[in-house]
């Protein structure tokens, strides 16, 4: 396979500038917030990262998983049963979690996506198909409590580390997610921005297209599924080493579906788009809970709704859209995925 | 003929439910040579093309590519032994630009080891001037072109196009026939064609199928005067 090292287009120097004002935004939160709000702005930068996950699947091939807290649940299960239930030694147990955790839904993922994949199942069917994923995934989890704790789950999980070496202090976490966040995030821009991202836009595309011109497309799409599960489940599995609990809740169909809304509120596609919805998203959920909590559902359908017809290309489109008015080289209003 | 042909079918059939749709072709195609498949709605054209590119399976009968059965083969396969398919709808990638569509055609495991000239395919296809553009932006004939220039991009040794005129003005079609004469010598091409005015530019080597059959075989001229293609097809189509 040839190189293709592209230098970087305008529309690349935005993605770089709009990351370096979202991170370095984030990296100073710490000195202006409590302890309590340090802890709930950790947590969504977690549930961004698994966004970024579905964000890597849906985003690039166009496919919905409905399913995706299927793989955030292995991750926080394995993490759980690693360190609580096989009560591994202290030292090494939650490194061992990580491991198990990930690979865990790297290998369901492959599973599903092998068989699905290359069955030809496109479109709504792989949607329908992993919501039912979702389903199963939770009442193994409710039904199988001697290993998953049942329907109250596991409690206990240790922070992440080795030894005295712990992430158990607020800000340390803060920093962990925070870099974890940035480094997948540049990451995955950095791999589909190269000659992966643009197959990925055949297959997008028209993919029949992409096989007879000899492209593998299933096993480009296999691929992806698996990273955006492995994505998904490393959120997952820190998420529990931060809670210190997991719950059946964790890779239920409420999660799958709030995830979707994430990505889309700011945009599919742009890897960035799955980190401002899911800040947007949960800060409007917090103010709104806290005046009525049967007010959220209510309004999350009404919101969702509203998105689609205001900005179906999510919230980051407006921004770049307002952007491409002051570039020439690019076609005006073209969203870059 | 002294050559032993690029491509060839023993007695081709195949046959959907009780409908024979291809019904015992054999057909030789020479080297380099241009041919054209000619023959009224569901004459088995698309049928024979698809079963050469291996998205439908031949109910019995042998495709020889090069002396080798290609039956049975992925598609993918096939695309890589050098097979491209120019298809009947345009089929670009449209948020990719021109550009963008020819490279990855060039730079795809069907294209490996040869590198096209980018930029000559964009002067024969006229789309030089378009080449940043988004394919999704292009007319309808400019799409058509684009996807005859990335079937070249993969240096194919057959290009099959389905109907490459379908959807054109007159004056597309006479470009797109002055475009698919310059290959003449590089590529073997065998195209499906309705329109015989294009048939005719291209002075090829026709192939008439009526239900299912070749039911002639030879230069357009030899073919234009011969009675039986005239009754089942030229005599009713010529006024178009």
């Amino acid at each position: 396979m040839k190189k293709h090292r592209r230098p970087l287009s305008s529309s690349d120097a935005t993605w770089l500038a709009g990351a370096a004002v979202l991170f370095v935004g984030l990296a100073v939160v710490p000195v202006s917030v409590g302890d309590y709000d340090l802890a709930t702005i950790r947590d969504i930068m977690l549930f961004a990262l698994f966004a970024v996950g579905l964000d890597l699947f849906w985003g690039r091939s166009g496919i919905l998983s409905f399913g995706h807290a299927t793989f955030f649940g292995v991750g926080a299960y394995g993490m759980a049963i690693a360190t609580v239930k096989l009560g591994l030694p202290g030292g090494f147990g939650s490194i061992v979690g990580l491991g198990l955790g990930t690979a865990l839904a790297s290998l369901l993922a492959f599973g599903v996506g092998y068989f699905l994949i290359r069955g030809g199942v496109r479109g709504a069917y792989f949607t329908i198909t992993t919501l039912a994923l979702s389903l199963i995934a939770q009442q193994t989890a409710v039904g199988w409590s001697s290993v998953t704790g049942g329907d109250s789950g596991l409690i206990g999980v240790p922070a992440l580390g080795y030894d005295e070496l712990r992430f158990s202090d607020p800000i340390a976490q803060f920093y962990l997610v925070w870099g974890v966040l940035l480094a997948v995030s540049l990451g995955a821009w950095s791999v589909l921005r190269g000659r992966h991202g643009l197959v990925l836009k055949m297959i997008e595309d028209n993919e029949v297209k992409a096989e007879t011109l000899g492209y593998s497309t299933s096993l480009y799409l296999i691929v992806l599924f698996t990273l955006s599960a492995t994505v998904a489940a490393l959120a997952g599995a820190l998420y529990a080493t931060m809670t210190g609990f997991v719950a059946p809740d964790m890779l239920g169909l409420i999660l799958s579906t709030e995830v979707i809304m994430w990505v889309a509120t700011g945009g599919r596609g742009l890897i960035l788009g799955a980190i401002v919805g899911t800040i947007v998203v949960s800060e409007l959920q917090q103010r709104i809970s806290s005046v009525d909590t049967k007010l959220w559902p209510m309004f999350m359908g009404l919101f969702f709704i509203a998105m689609v017809f205001l900005f179906p290309d999510g919230l980051l489109s407006v921004v770049w859209r307002v952007g491409a008015l002051f570039r020439r080289d690019k076609p005006s209003g073209e969203v870059r995925r | 003929m002294t050559a032993s042909p690029l491509l060839r079918t023993q007695a081709l059939s195949r046959s959907f439910g009780g409908l024979v749709a291809v019904d015992d072709v054999s057909i030789d195609l020479a080297h380099g040579e241009i041919h054209c498949i000619v023959g009224p709605n569901g004459a088995g054209k698309s049928t024979l093309l698809n079963m050469v590119c291996g998205t439908i399976a031949p109910s019995s009968g042998r495709i020889l590519f090069e002396q080798r059965d290609i039956v049975g083969l992925t598609k993918r396969r096939i695309a890589r032994l050098g097979i491209a398919r120019k298809f009947q709808t345009p089929s670009v990638f449209d948020s990719l630009t021109v550009r963008q569509n020819l490279e990855v055609a060039a730079d795809g495991p069907a294209g490996a080891g040869k590198v096209a000239d980018i930029d000559d395919i964009l002067r024969r296809i006229e789309l030089a001037t378009v080449a940043d553009k988004l394919a999704g932006r292009l007319a309808h004939g400019q799409k058509q072109w684009l996807e005859v220039g990335m079937a070249l991009a993969t240096t194919p040794r057959l290009l099959l196009l389905d109907e490459p005129t379908a959807g054109m003005t007159n004056n597309e079609t006479a470009q797109t026939a002055a475009l698919i004469r310059l290959l003449r010598g590089d590529v073997t091409v065998l195209a499906i064609e309705h329109d015989m005015g294009f048939v005719r530019a291209l002075a090829c080597e026709t192939i008439v199928m009526h239900q299912g059959r070749v039911i002639a075989n030879g230069s357009f001229e030899s073919i234009a005067a011969n009675d039986v293609v005239r009754d089942v097809y030229l005599g009713r189509g010529s006024n178009a």
